[in-house]
This record gives C-alpha cells, structure tokens and sequence, in this order.
C-alpha cells in the first residue's frame, strides 16, 4: 500500500517515539486491563490486550501523532500468550449470562495484522469467545490496509462466529487527506478507508468509524469543523457507528511535546457537546459513541473545570436523544469563555492566548 | 512597495500605506474570517457549523460601524484556511493560486485588502519556518490589484529567537503579523527579543502587525515598531460580561479607547513626543513598564530618535534618564566635547529652572560675580553645568538639544541611578583636563558631594564652597564664591587670541558632526555676526558659511561649508543621478547614507563620484533612507546650480 506521509512529520513523530520506547525498563511488564460495564440492553465488557503492538507505530513513520497505546503493548518482548488467553477466559467466565454480553476485545492496534496478532493466538480468542454462551457481539480494532490486504483471515473469522456479530473498529480521524497525512500522520488516505468500508460492508460486518476530535496544529474551531466533516462523510461512506475521541495527551507522542511546549491544548467539552449535538440533529439514526478518555483532567478534554462532569453527562444526553437546557450559558460562566474562542478565532494567528481562556484570563495572567 | 514614513521616533514610525489615497500609519486594520459562499465545497463544509451568524461581526463590515467610526475607512486583512483545512498541502503548492481558496484578486472593490498567506501547519508548528519561507520565496507571485497587498504571519517560538530565517524576497510580502504577540504580553523580555529577531530580519519598508492587543499596549509597541493593530480583544471582551475588569481594562473594551489612542499616538510621533506617551501609558501595567525600561537597554531606539524636535523633554520618572535623546546627549559630552586648548580653570554651576541657563535669574547672578573677579580672565575659564539627567553640560552647549528644553521634577533628592550618571560623567569629563588646571565647584547639596567624591577619587584637588552653604545666592555664599575666584586668579592666563563666540561655535560643531569637524569647519578667519539668542550667521570670504539657531542649538550649513566637510565624510548621502531637480530628494533615489545620519541632521548630497551636489536635512535616519523606497528622503537647503 502506497504509504503517503509528511516527512518532516514522520521523522519529528519517530523520534519522539523511540525516545520514550528506549527509555522503557527491561523489566517492564506489558499492561492487561479490562473493565465491565452494565447497560439497560447488555453488559459491555471492555478487554485490552498486550498483542506485539501496532505495526504502524514501529515503523520508521512512527505512528499516529496522538497515539500512545504502543507504550503498554508487548513490542520486543514475547507476547504474554497464556496470560491474555487467561485474562479473557476469566472475564467472560464471571459474567451471569442474564443480559447478552457485547465483547470489546482492543489489542491497541490492528487485529488483523499478523505481525500484532499471530494467527494462532488470533484463532484461539476467537475459539474461546465462540464457545461462550450470550455473547451478542465482538468489537475489534483494525488499520484499513489490513481489511483490504487480510480478507481471507476476516471472512474466516466472521465465520467461526457465526452467529455472533462482528464489529471492526476503524480509525478515520478525518475525512480530509490533507489533515490525515500532515497532522496525524496516519499514513493511509480517505481512499484506503473507503475500500476497507466497502469490502467489510459486503461481508456482513459492522463498521465503527472512530473520529478523533482536534488534531495537533488545528485550533479549536478549525478541529470543530473538521470532525463535523469527517462525520458526515464517513456516514456517507457508509459506517455503522461513529465514535468520537476528544484526543487526550499521551506520552512518548507528538501532541504531549507540543502540549508542554504550550502549542497543543485538548479540546473543550463544550466543542465535543456541539460536534455531538450537530451529528445527533443531522443524522438521528446513527448511532454516536463518545466515551472522553481522561474526560475533565488535564490532559484530557476540559472545561473550566468546575462543569466538566456536567457537561460530559450532557453528551451522554445528546447521543441518548435526551433533551437537554437550551441556553448552555446557565450552566457554566466557562460557555461564554469558549464562545469567544469559537467567536473570534484569534487563535488562527496561532496565538495561544485564548487557548488558555478555560484556566486563566488573558491579561490577568 | 508602498508604504513611506513621513517621521520616525524610536522604531515607530508614522506612514503612509497604498500611496497618497491609502491610509496613515500606525492604524487599525479589519480580519475578515474567509467566507465563501460561491465555493461549493467550502460552502458544505461552512454550512455545518452554525458559528457563521455569530461571527457576523468579523465577517461583515457593515456591522463593525460602532461608537461613531466609520471602519470602512480602514483595510481589511483576509484571513484564509490552513493549506491542511483547504486539503492541500505544502510540497503540493505549485503556484501562487493554489495556496488560496480563492482568486484574491476578487477583493479589488474594497479600499485596501490585506491578504494573509495560509500556513502549512506542520511546519509552522514543527519550527521549521525557515523551510516555509523558502517555498514562499519559490513561488512566482502574478500581478496583483494595487489595492490589494500579501501578509505573513510569522508567530513566536522560542526557536524563532535562535533560527536564522531566510531573506524575504523583496516587493512579495509588505506586512508581517505577530501571530503570538497577544500572549507575550506578560512576558517583556520575550516580547523584546521576539521583536529584535523580527526587526533584524525584516527590511524597514515592511509593516508589522500585532493582533489582538489591548489599546493601552498600542502606544509603546508603536514605539517598539508595530504599525498595525486590530480590535479582536474589544470583540473578546464585550462577549464575556462574566469579564472581572478594572478599571484601567474597562476602557480597552472600547472601540473608542483604540481609535482615541491610536489618534494620540500619530499626534504624537508628529510632534516628536512619543517617548513620553509611551511613558504616561507605561504607568498602567507592570508589564508594561518592564517593556519600556529593557527597551532602552537592548533596542538600538538613538538611531530612530531625531536629533531635535520638539519644544519639551520631559524626564519625569526612571525610565527618562535612559532615554535616547538623554543617552545620546551623555555620549556625545563624553566622545565629542573637549575644552578648548587655552582653557586654565573650570568652575561648576548647578542647573537652572529656566532654559537656556544664561537666561536664568541665578546664572546672570554667577556670570555677574565671575565678571567682576576675573575681569577679561574669564574667556579662559570654562563653565560647566551639573545638572540630571543630562550629566555634564558644558557651557557651550546650553543652547543645543535637548540642553535648553529638558525639565524634571525637583525634589532636591536624587535616585541612584541619576547620582552614578553624573558620576560617569564626571570622570570623563576630568579625564579631559590637564591636572594643573584649577577646579571650583559652586554647588551645594548632591552634586558638591558627587563633585568631592569623584575629585578625591581621581586625586584632584578643588576649591568647593563649605558645606552648610543653604543658598548660592546669599550674600556670603557669593562673597565666599568671590574668594575663591581671586585665589584661583593668578593661575589663569590672560584673555585667549581666539573670539568667544567662535570657540562656541565651535564646540557645537564637534557635538553635531563628530570630534574635530569644528576646526575644520569654522577656520580662524570667518567673520561672525549676530548673537547667541538671537541667532548667528557666520562668513567665509563674503560667503554665507553657516548659521547658528537658537532654538534647537545646532548648526545649519551651506554650500560652502559642505565643500569643507566634503573630506571629513561625515553625514554623506549619496544620490543616484547627476543633478538635482526640485528641493526634496526621495528615499528611492538614495544608494547609500552614513548610519549615522539621524532626523534632522544635516547632510552632505553627493553623487556616485562623491561630488557634491547640495545640502539638506534629512528626513529619515541613515539605514532608512537606504532601505525606504518610497517618501520623503532630505529636504534641499541649497543645491549646485
């Protein structure tokens, strides 16, 4: 697959990476987590796997430039086979099968790929899922390049399952190539992703298209704009699920340096609250993901910091067609603040001044 | 390349952009946030978000007619998407219609347009402007309207201050904003070094743009060198009334505080007193004040200050005594002035409220005692004047800028730094003279202390008046004053061979052009006529040589005195042609100056042969009137037939 990249981007995002990677111990113990949540409909259970790591990410492009996931994968040790296998058989062992259970198996990179996920142990977590009583359905993750390159290994697997359903996670981020190879750095195109949409579609799986909310350079209303684009289009493709991901500041990556150097600020609630309302108006049927990593702290996505529990469960009422107060001004003073920023995008002099509004004043300081 | 300066105060300078019917520089301009509507793609992607109405006031210009000004009347600068928002891509960009959304030339209807060149973001954001600047210079700009005009925003880094940025090209980009100047506002001593940077980089006909800064800012980033300014913050500000401000901030949410501030500030560079506005709205901010004082330490701002000007100079608080026209005057003593030959004694005189000091009540009362007890000695005595900031004023030059027109505060206190001026000062000033020549110093309080410590310092022997002296114009004081002046008689020669008056003109000459161009420039047989407050015209064989004006204390020259400076080659311009029509010489016609050359010097025109051909005042300090290209250069006093 022809690799499009910035190279003034790939080599700044490469060396940052392995800066990080090298300075990880020997000793250093691949990280395993998985979460269970209960909804009204079903139990969600969320498992994340130390696989090799994302190929992507190893590669001299270095990776996305927001991405540290590869920090807790396996990377040049062995894969922790046994454990993982251990760990899922556990979780899936403890549910009460009373509601249908959606499994989330993420491996932090792309499941399809060999050099992530050998095959062998790509069939034996699909054995052990397919075995286990009321699962409804399995979410994975998967670059484009591995749909369209792996077709056989996916038709394979969507067999075995049979008749669990099967999602496949994609990350799009933007819908505009530009921005795709020049600020995150994902080395496929808008092409790549709606080939892999068409090939998975005619296979009978779901799409989830993540869509990462304000990418490293854009300022908080160009981000806006963006992610409402990337939205429509990716509808237009024909995704299934959009998942918005207010970006949040890893380490080892390109968004941390320009964070600490002051040139990188997560986005504000109050922009993912109009990204969401604008979608959820536009398209009622779809259905909208947003779970803010590191929602409210710093490095996540914030508000003014007194709101931000609020305003994030205002999302959560937007995507669940709940109604929510119309004049957003009344539940926090920092609204006004962000609708200046939005307002007098002075930030499109690549000011960092008003970037800063949600903590300080300007010239109180 | 149009943009002139008419006058120039520090590195602010009062312009005129787009010629004759554009506007007047330092001055407001409009962003208009791109919005096109007939841009199909553009058009869906903008549909989307709603923020259009809200941001009706940016975009359009009708809404912007607020308190009573007209904003049509100011340029708009159009704002364009990222190359990445328009989907392309730096290495991608061909030619000059790829970089923007639209043909820009489409803005021709409006009265003047800037255009700010959309950024490659990757970059902008991973510090490589350098590179960005290079692929600018590549690409081959079309013709455009003349109303319509490119900008570069070239935001701070850090790294900024220590990449060395490629040379613009010339006659593509005429203004340059300051992308991140709104948050280096807390921060002077960035701010400064950002500015330094910039100006270094930057050719002078280029005008420089800080958006969004507060009105109370505007008068020392004129002074600092910014000619544009907008009033993004006033839209900030009036959309946050949860804004806490006090009361010096509520008036910055006004359009009418910028148009008020920006009127005082052009007056002000016309009137040559932008020094002390910036001083009067330095008070305001801590910030701000730190800017003006670093300013004088690291900004070259003698080279733009005029020679002479205004009326005035007030030195009220600390930050005067380092002003440029205060520094210069210090230097100048110190490198320029030296005693004349037959000088046998020096006395020292404290200052006088009023300027000149011959003019004052107590100086007559000094000359008068000095008269009666040296008799026609006295012409070989020097007098100097003590005084702060100034330092050390010889008599000679009282008259002369800002000599006769400084005022301060007097408290009969003094600040450390003004009591290690004079200190200074004095050193260099004794280092002058021989040691067998008699000192006496007539002053009281500061400075007969400062006097004593710097004479015991340097082994000098000096007949002081005692300590407990309350007034110099008591009876005893004077009387003790006559007593000191008779025991110095016998060491003072006679009445010099050399008239007084030319000895002053003289040393005024030396002050102006440099050490040595006196004697040169005044031989010993010109024939002086007039008097010093009145004015004195000086000859050379029947011919009119130069003339001496009180008012501002300098020397105006001749045809005939210029073929005598001619070999010194001091304040030469060199004009490119063979004869000069008219009495103003533009700054596009000069090829070379001398750096030297400050506004309102006199200078020496020449031809590429170095003939001379006239002589002027210059309009533009040296390294201006090399690198403007447009406006007025030296007024012509008298020219070669």
């Amino acid at each position: 697959m022809p690799q499009e990249r910035n190279q003034l981007l790939a080599s700044t995002v490469f060396n940052l990476r392995q800066e990080y990677l090298s300075k990880r111990p020997p000793d250093f113990q691949p990280k395993l987590w998985s979460t269970k949540t209960e909804t009204r409909k079903s139990i969600v259970i969320t498992m994340v796997i130390p696989t090799r790591g994302c190929s992507w990410a190893f590669s001299d492009s270095g990776g996305c430039s927001v991405c540290g996931y590869v920090n807790d994968s396996s990377y040049d040790q062995v894969i922790p086979t046994q454990k993982i296998l251990e760990e899922i058989n556990l979780s899936l062992s403890q549910v009460d099968s009373s509601k249908p259970i959606e499994y989330k198996l993420y491996n932090s990179g792309s499941f399809f790929d060999e050099n992530d996920v050998p095959q062998r142990l790509r069939s034996q977590i699909i054995d052990l899922i397919r075995k286990t009583n009321g699962i409804l359905k399995l979410s994975v993750e998967s670059r484009p390049e591995y749909l369209i390159n792996n077709q056989k290994a996916i038709k394979k697997v969507k067999e075995m399952l049979e008749p669990i359903k099967l999602e496949i996670g994609v990350g799009i981020e933007s819908s505009n190539n530009a921005i795709i190879r020049d600020c995150w750095n994902k080395g496929f195109s808008v092409e790549d992703y709606q080939r892999s949409v068409q090939i998975t579609r005619t296979l009978g799986i779901r799409i989830k298209s993540y869509i990462l909310i304000k990418p490293p350079f854009l300022t908080e209303v160009e981000a806006i704009i963006d992610a409402i684009k990337t939205a429509c289009d990716t509808v237009e493709f024909g995704t299934d699920v959009i998942s918005f991901n207010p970006c949040n500041i890893q380490k080892g990556t390109l968004v941390n340096h320009l964070h600490k150097q002051d040139r990188y600020q997560p986005p504000w609630i109050w922009s993912v609250l109009y990204i969401v309302k604008t979608i959820r108006k536009k398209y009622p049927n779809v259905e909208i993901i947003c779970e803010p990593t590191a929602g409210g702290k710093h490095r996540g996505t914030h508000n003014c910091g007194k709101c931000d529990k609020t305003v994030i469960d205002l999302v959560d009422k937007i995507i669940n067609k709940k109604k929510i107060p119309d004049d957003l001004s009344t539940i926090c003073s920092c609204f006004l603040k962000w609708r200046i920023l939005v307002k007098t995008p002075i930030e499109i002099f690549r000011s960092r001044n008003l970037s800063r509004l949600r903590r300080f004043d300007p010239l109180n300081e | 390349m149009t943009f002139e300066i008419e006058k120039c105060e520090g590195w602010g300078r009062l312009g005129l952009a787009f010629g004759k019917e554009g506007f007047i520089t330092p001055n407001i301009v409009i962003p208009c946030f791109f919005n096109n509507n007939s841009s199909s793609q553009q058009n869906s992607l903008l549909d989307l978000l709603k923020f259009q109405e809200n941001n009706a006031s940016l975009t359009s210009r009708n809404n912007v007619i607020m308190d009573n000004i007209d904003f049509d009347y100011f340029p708009s600068c159009f704002i364009y998407p990222s190359l990445q928002m328009q989907g392309k891509s730096l290495k991608e960009v061909t030619c000059f219609e790829d970089m923007f959304p639209v043909d820009i030339n489409q803005s021709s209807n409006l009265k003047a347009s800037y255009h700010l060149i959309p950024w490659d973001l990757p970059t902008i954001y991973l510090n490589r402007y350098d590179k960005y600047i290079q692929t600018l210079n590549k690409i081959e700009v079309p013709e455009l309207d003349d109303k319509i005009k490119l900008m570069l925003n070239v935001p701070f880094t850090p790294e900024i201050l220590e990449t060395e940025l490629p040379p613009l090209r010339p006659s593509v980009i005429s203004v340059v904003s300051l992308g991140d100047i709104s948050s280096l506002l807390t921060h002077p001593k960035l701010l400064i070094r950002y500015l330094i940077r910039i100006k270094s980089w930057l050719p002078s006909n280029k005008m420089l743009y800080a958006p969004a800064v507060p009105s109370s800012y505007i008068p020392i980033l004129v002074y600092l060198g910014i000619d544009l300014f907008d009033l993004l913050i006033t839209e900030m500000y009036s959309a946050n009334p949860d804004q806490q401000l006090d009361l010096i901030l509520e008036q910055q949410k006004s359009r009418k505080a910028f148009s008020q501030i920006l009127d005082l500030t052009r007056k002000a560079i016309e009137t040559y007193k932008l020094r002390d506005l910036t001083r009067i709205f330095a008070n305001s901010y801590p910030s701000l004040k730190t800017l003006l004082r670093i300013s004088d330490k690291q900004i070259p701002l003698e080279e733009g200050t005029p020679i002479y000007g205004s009326r005035t100079l007030y030195c009220t608080d600390e930050t005067d005594f380092t002003r440029p026209e205060v520094t210069r005057f210090r230097e100048r003593v110190q490198t320029r002035y030296f005693p004349p030959s037959h000088t046998t004694g020096i006395i020292f005189l404290p200052c006088s409220a009023k300027k000149p000091y011959s003019k004052s009540k107590s100086h007559n009362i000094f000359s008068k005692v000095i008269r009666q007890n040296l008799k026609k000695k006295r012409f070989s005595v020097g007098e100097v004047i003590l005084t702060s900031p100034l330092g050390v004023v010889p008599r000679e030059l009282e008259y002369s800028f800002p000599a006769a027109h400084y005022d301060i505060p007097v408290i009969g206190e003094w600040s450390q730094i003004e009591k290690k001026h004079l200190e200074e000062d004095l050193v260099y000033f004794l280092s002058k003279i021989k040691p067998s020549i008699p000192l006496v110093g007539y002053v009281k309080g500061i400075e007969r202390d400062i006097l004593k410590k710097v004479c015991k310092l340097h082994n000098r022997s000096i007949y002081l008046i005692t300590q407990d002296t309350t007034s110099l114009y008591s009876k005893e004081a004077l009387k003790e004053f006559s007593a000191i002046l008779q025991e110095i008689w016998l060491n003072i020669s006679y009445k010099p061979k050399i008239p007084n008056r030319l000895m002053f003109l003289r040393a005024i000459a030396d002050f102006q052009f440099g050490k040595g161009i006196g004697q040169v420039l005044i031989p010993d047989h010109v024939k002086i006529y007039g008097r010093k407050e009145l004015g004195i015209r000086v000859q050379l064989n029947n011919k009119h040589l130069l003339t001496f004006r009180p008012e501002t204390g300098y020397l105006t020259l001749s045809l005939t005195a210029g073929k005598l400076l001619l070999d010194y080659s001091c304040n030469l311009v060199t004009f490119d042609g063979q004869k000069i029509i008219g009495s103003t010489i533009f700054s596009k016609a000069i090829i070379m100056a001398d750096p030297e050359i400050r506004q309102n010097d006199e200078v020496l025109i020449t031809d590429r042969n170095g003939e001379l051909l006239a002589v002027g005042i210059a309009h533009l300090p040296g390294k201006l009137l090399v690198e403007m290209k447009r406006g007025k250069g030296v007024t012509i006093r008298q020219k070669v037939n």
